[in-house]
């Protein structure tokens, strides 16, 4: 069986993809809305400067897996396979692969040319290394050992350039993860080197290559001379455009942006909202693509008190006006997201977006029927015993890792959940402690600034499953629930496409019924480029920023 | 050790006129005193001056600039600056207070002990304030925070521990210098004891250019929990704490001015204003020792 997405899928992420076009207004699918575009033919040569909010200590994407990694690892690595724009998957560094009858054997012919910028060749033996080094517990793989561990049984070298490989139990998602950023296949030469030198200078076969990292200040990527393996989605072929990028990180947003409007900066990341409506009068472009997975959100403990008691968790959500919160806090720049998945998720179901929309009355009646009866001196709801419906709120307040509109959201949903006598209390917390809470999964009530991001609905087992909670640590929720458990493990393995978005869409309302996050708005890849450079683009799978096609013109 | 700093008791030639200057109340101080007493209903009466609290928000009037509604404009939610600022002194008034007795009563047991205690107790805190005179008193109140955390209480623990040593170094000078008076040998010849001594003789009068210093520290003490504040270091968002208000503000500061104007220009003119109170009451008391 070649490779199979369906139309069934196509056809939800394009009407979804079509419903977020309109939601957002700002959006820009790729280099063809960029205004200067025909500014004429592509140049060759030129350093571009990228200012981003922060970045792992290691940009090795497969050692942890945070989405910062992810974007340096698309410039500098090349996945198995390619996303393309309907989500259906294509060929990169494999040619072509076979998928067997029953789900468990994948077979993957790779392409004979390539080679990583270390001069290792990249064949077989050499994805092979890849997965024994992200299915390894001791590699800390979190993000993509926690979708390909559970799943993978073995790998066998064919021939130099095919590789067989066995799952334990069959996986729908499987394909969609290796095309996403984070599994960016690496030089094992450079695994040689050990970890530690790994994270700072990983080698692949991208069309850049690291030759200066400096941890949490900046990257120095050059031009790969010998690069022949671009996606299919590209408008050239041969090395990129340009000569070097430097990838600074910069945590104030409005440094960011004084940076790139005095065009010290090409692009930036994340611009701050407040600036978007000023975007045309600086001749700054705006790039916003959606993350599929899980919203940006505010997730509750539900295995601790109050929140878990689950007429509680709907009321906190009956009682907060996040939608007009987040349209004031971000100048109407995002859209609200109500369901469990990001639109443009596979097997997304829009049913869920407005369960619960603003309702103080209902919230009142639900925290009555919680036992919280009585209201207290400072208009806090309290039970017959004088428990205060008190719920800490923790965020990561070191620079750069809470934006600001992520605070002013905070605090105006904290001023709507006052008004129904629900105390939430803001806590900062460095990084070093918040990851903390992550890792650990005690001493928190609810967790700001959770999402997912991710192309496949399996982002709900990821989030919420025992499988999760006892075997990954991705389920902070610490939700436990077996019917949930059943559904989320059937979608995955369903290999018929329908049957499994009926599945899918159950395991939504499932998710939705039980009131486990506060949704806000979806993950973007925000950029803003100012009016040399063109041609930024970003990929499909998790929108990830693409600099191969970028050029500049002066 | 030399006595540093201290302000001088001796009589000095130029006594006459400083005496004849600090009777006389000048603009600074009449202004000094007006933005005291702002600050004074501030804490005790907000209600008086402001008409919105401090954490009400309305998020579709947000960032709006100073108009009769609005003397400050709004922040990012909506909430009235002013009403912030007025309320904010309930939060940074006491941090700069509470910091500066904390510093203090550091000092004085430290100052005490090394000036009493014999020449190896004096050895040993002397050497101990040199090493912390290393650290600027920021990088101290850092440290201490990163150690227990982020909160009101370990901010004023903290600037209380940086501003200590100075303090410390000064009360030694100070009962050095007085320990020698002749009112203590007086006092010693009499047969009074140990502690008698210290607490009725040397105390009162080691510690008299303190209360000076200890205005002075006020508005520095205010400064430094507000750089701290700044830093994320302190009370947590929402509350109207002038140094939180200024990072808060930071983000918007291409657009929306007023979030950085005015909690700057009330820090400044509290800390101005400590000062210039500072001062003018070091020379009452320079006037008086003289008569």
């Amino acid at each position: 069986m070649l490779h199979v997405p369906t139309a069934v899928r196509v056809g939800t992420l394009l009407a979804a993809a079509a419903a977020v076009l309109t939601a957002c207004g700002s959006g820009n699918a790729g280099s063809s809305g960029d205004p200067a575009a025909s500014a004429g033919k592509p140049v060759y040569g030129g350093t571009l400067v990228y200012l981003e909010d922060r970045q792992e200590t290691c940009i090795d994407p497969q050692i942890g897996g945070d989405i910062p990694q992810a974007m340096i690892g698309q410039q500098y690595t090349d996945d198995i396979v390619y996303e393309g724009k309907g989500g259906q998957i294509e060929p990169w560094l494999a040619k072509s692969w076979t998928v067997s009858p029953n789900g468990l054997t994948y077979t993957f012919t790779f392409r004979d040319n390539v080679k990583f910028t270390d001069g290792t060749p990249l064949n077989a033996a050499a994805v092979q290394a890849n997965f024994t080094r992200v299915v390894n517990p001791k590699t800390g793989s979190s993000t993509d050992g926690g979708y390909i561990a559970p799943f993978y049984k073995n790998s066998k070298v064919l021939s130099p350039y095919v590789l067989q490989v066995n799952l334990k139990t069959p996986d729908s998602s499987f394909l969609d993860v290796l095309a996403q950023g984070y599994f960016g296949i690496e030089s094992p030469k450079g695994f040689a080197r050990g970890i530690s030198k790994n994270c700072l200078y990983p080698v692949g076969s991208g069309p850049f290559e690291v030759v200066k990292d400096i941890p949490n200040q900046e990257v120095i990527l050059d031009r790969n001379p010998n690069f022949n393996s671009p996606p299919p989605g590209s408008t050239h072929t041969g090395p990129a455009y340009l000569k070097q990028i430097i990838w600074k990180i910069v945590p104030d947003e409005s440094v960011r942006w004084a940076a790139l409007t005095e065009n010290q900066a090409n692009v930036i990341y994340y611009p701050p909202a407040q600036d978007y409506a000023s975007a045309k009068a600086d001749h700054v472009t705006l790039f916003d693509k959606e993350r599929p997975g899980s919203p940006n959100s505010i997730l509750f403990n539900t295995s601790v008190a109050p929140l878990n008691n689950v007429l509680v968790r709907r009321a906190v959500l009956y009682a907060s006006n996040e939608r007009a919160n987040l349209k004031s806090a971000y100048f109407g720049t995002y859209p609200y997201v109500g369901g469990p998945l990001v639109p443009g998720t596979p097997d997304y179901d829009p049913a869920f977006q407005n369960v619960y929309n603003y309702d103080p009355a209902k919230a009142k009646q639900l925290l009555e029927q919680a036992g919280y009866t009585k209201v207290n001196s400072q208009g806090y709801r309290t039970t017959k015993t004088g428990q205060v419906l008190s719920i800490s709120l923790p965020y990561d307040s070191d620079p750069g890792q809470t934006p600001p509109e992520d605070l002013t959201l905070y605090q105006d949903i904290q001023a709507s959940e006052k008004a129904s006598g629900i105390e939430i209390k803001l806590d900062p917390v460095s990084t070093t402690a918040f990851d903390n809470l992550w890792e650990s999964g005690k001493g928190y009530q609810t967790l700001a600034g959770g999402y997912w991001i991710t192309n496949t609905p399996d982002v709900l087992r990821t989030l919420y499953s025992t499988q999760a909670l006892k075997y990954y640590g991705t389920n902070s929720d610490r939700y436990s629930n077996p019917t949930l458990d059943k559904l989320l493990a059937e979608g995955l393995a369903e290999q018929n496409p329908a049957k499994r978005k009926v599945l899918y869409d159950e395991a939504q309302a499932f998710v939705s019924s039980q009131a486990l996050i506060m949704n806000l708005y979806p993950a973007e890849e925000r950029l803003a480029i100012n009016a040399d450079t063109h041609g930024v683009s970003a990929d499909y799978a998790v929108g990830l920023p693409d600099f191969y096609d970028t050029w500049i013109s002066k | 050790m030399t006595v540093v700093n201290a302000p001088s008791v001796d009589k000095q030639p130029g006594q006459a006129r400083q005496r004849g200057r600090a009777r006389r109340l000048t603009p600074g101080v009449v202004l000094a005193w007006l933005v005291i007493a702002f600050l004074a209903i501030s804490v005790a009466f907000p209600g008086l001056l402001a008409h919105q609290g401090p954490l009400a928000v309305d998020p579709a009037h947000a960032l709006q600039g100073p108009s009769l509604s609005h003397l400050f404009g709004t922040d990012q939610s909506g909430r009235d600056v002013f009403s912030r600022v007025v309320y904010g002194a309930r939060e940074s008034l006491p941090i700069g207070i509470a910091a500066t007795a904390i510093g203090l009563a550091i000092a004085i047991i430290l100052g005490f002990a090394a000036a009493l205690g014999g020449r190896w107790a004096d050895a040993v805190i002397s050497r101990f304030l040199e090493v912390l005179f290393a650290f600027p008193s920021l990088l101290l109140g850092l440290l201490f925070v990163a150690m227990f955390g982020a909160g009101v209480g370990s901010l004023i623990i903290a600037v209380g521990i940086g501003s200590a040593p100075g303090y410390a170094r000064m009360i030694r000078g100070q009962v050095i210098a007085v320990k020698h008076a002749p009112y203590v040998e007086a006092a010693r010849i009499l047969g009074h004891s140990r502690l008698r001594i210290m607490v009725g003789s040397i105390f009162p009068n080691a510690m008299r250019p303190l209360l000076v210093l200890g205005t002075l520290g006020i508005g520095q003490s205010i400064v430094w929990a507000s750089a701290l504040s700044f830093l994320g270091l302190g009370a947590a968002p929402p509350a109207p704490e002038w140094g939180a208000m200024l990072a808060a503000g930071r983000d918007f500061i291409s657009s929306a001015w007023w979030l950085e104007f005015f909690p700057g220009a009330v820090i400044v003119a509290t800390a101005l204003a400590a000062t210039a109170l500072g001062r003018h009451l070091q020379r009452r008391m320079e006037g008086r020792l003289a008569s």
